[in-house]
């Protein structure tokens, strides 16, 4: 097949408009689209899992919400063992009665100082010595296993006994305590 | 036979010249191709517009939860540390040690060859969080061989002890910290006999030790 020169012309504009299509199309229409596909996939890509874990922590501490009441309730029944006001104004007379009611006197309590607990956020504790200058050993043992079934936020850390000089049959007694205080 | 002469060949060749016109066919082409790609343009655009209505409305979704998240992980800090302190609070109750049977074993466990002066007992924390109870005695033990009565009370009162905590030694080892003959006697069942005093001392743990891993063999060439 033979072109004149009018057809050749013909053709070659016709190549030229085929080709200004291709690339408007290409490069404006579907090219925005791609752009357009990639942004908003990169967008679902960053917030689908933050918006699966902002769902988990949600959902988590309403978990922890739920048992909180229980973890609460602990802590007011501890806060409801200590006495307001400064713990030397109310744990010393308070030892003393104890052990007067165990038929103890002379019970003395001098307080030894504070022990840093860095876990126990809005508590503190507080060291004390408890001197008992004559006691007989077994009522000892009694009274001490009772103070420890009473004060649950006491500790006793250090026992020491000795026979009482001037009573051979009795002991004299220093006991290192540590408590637990608001 | 009719002879049959085509006047019209002449306007038919045209005719068909311009049927074959390679303008007029590749304008019918470029429409078709156009068609298709304007047909593939729009498949393009639903599904670009069913993005970005996923992407609105994991926006719209981020919008609500980021603060919400945000107000969770503050009260979750605050519960978590509620919990932890409730938990050391009753560790701290629940780890006690309790002195009531403590002293129950020393006054069941010295028998009447021995008199004990003094009794140091002291609860401490090692580094690897084993809660262990010093125990420091000394008293006079009497008898026909007060050395042997004293030995006898070391050995049974360690082995009371054994009884109450997980782990129990002798300080030092099967061994009395002093362990001397007195010039003093003693009337034990209306006998006069020789007293010796002693000093022994005891490391209780109230908790199991942490096991340590045990070497591996090597193993020996043949």
């Amino acid at each position: 097949m033979k072109f004149n020169k009018e057809e050749i012309q013909k053709i070659i504009l016709l190549a030229l408009v085929l080709v200004g299509f291709l690339y408007v199309y290409f490069n404006m229409m579907i090219g925005g689209i791609t752009a357009n596909e990639v942004k908003k996939q990169a967008v679902i890509a960053d917030l689908t899992p933050k918006i699966a874990d902002a769902r988990k922590q949600i959902k988590r501490t309403q978990d922890m919400e739920a048992q909180a009441g229980s973890v609460n309730e602990t802590l007011e029944e501890v806060k409801a063992m200590i006495p307001e006001g400064a713990p030397i104004a109310w744990f010393p007379p308070k030892i003393t009665d104890y052990f007067k009611r165990q038929g103890i006197e002379k019970v003395t309590t001098s307080p030894n100082g504070e022990l840093g607990e860095p876990e126990l956020e809005g508590f503190r504790k507080l060291t004390w010595t408890i001197a008992i200058p004559k006691v007989a050993f077994n009522k000892l043992g009694i009274a001490l296993a009772g103070l420890e079934n009473e004060v649950p936020l006491m500790e006793v850390t250090r026992v020491e006994i000795q026979t009482n000089r001037e009573d051979p049959l009795m002991q004299t007694v220093l006991l290192s305590v540590v408590t637990i205080v608001k | 036979m009719a002879l049959h002469l085509n006047l019209y060949h002449e306007i038919q060749t045209q005719n068909l010249q311009r049927q074959r016109d390679p303008l007029k066919l590749g304008m019918l082409a470029l429409l078709v191709v156009a068609v298709g790609f304007v047909g593939y343009y729009f498949y393009r655009l639903q599904g670009s517009t069913g993005l970005n209505n996923q992407a609105a409305r994991l926006q719209t979704d981020w919008l609500v939860l980021e603060p919400k998240q945000k107000q969770a992980a503050t009260r979750e800090g605050e519960l978590l540390a509620t919990v932890k302190l409730k938990e050391a609070l009753v560790n701290r109750m629940e780890e006690r040690c309790l002195w009531g049977p403590v002293l129950d074993i020393v006054a069941q466990g010295v028998p009447k060859e021995v008199q004990l002066k003094s009794l140091e007992a002291t609860k401490v924390v090692t580094t690897d969080k084993i809660r262990v109870v010093t125990f420091v005695l000394s008293g006079v033990a009497g008898g026909v061989e007060p050395r042997r009565s004293a030995e006898d009370f070391r050995v049974a009162f360690l082995r009371r002890l054994s009884e109450r905590f997980k782990s129990v030694n002798s300080v030092p080892k099967d061994g009395f910290r002093s362990l001397d003959d007195k010039d003093e006697r003693v009337m034990l069942d209306g006998q006069n006999y020789p007293t010796a005093a002693f000093v022994v001392s005891y490391e209780a743990a109230l908790d199991a030790p942490v096991p340590t891993a045990t070497p591996a063999r090597t193993r020996r060439g043949h």
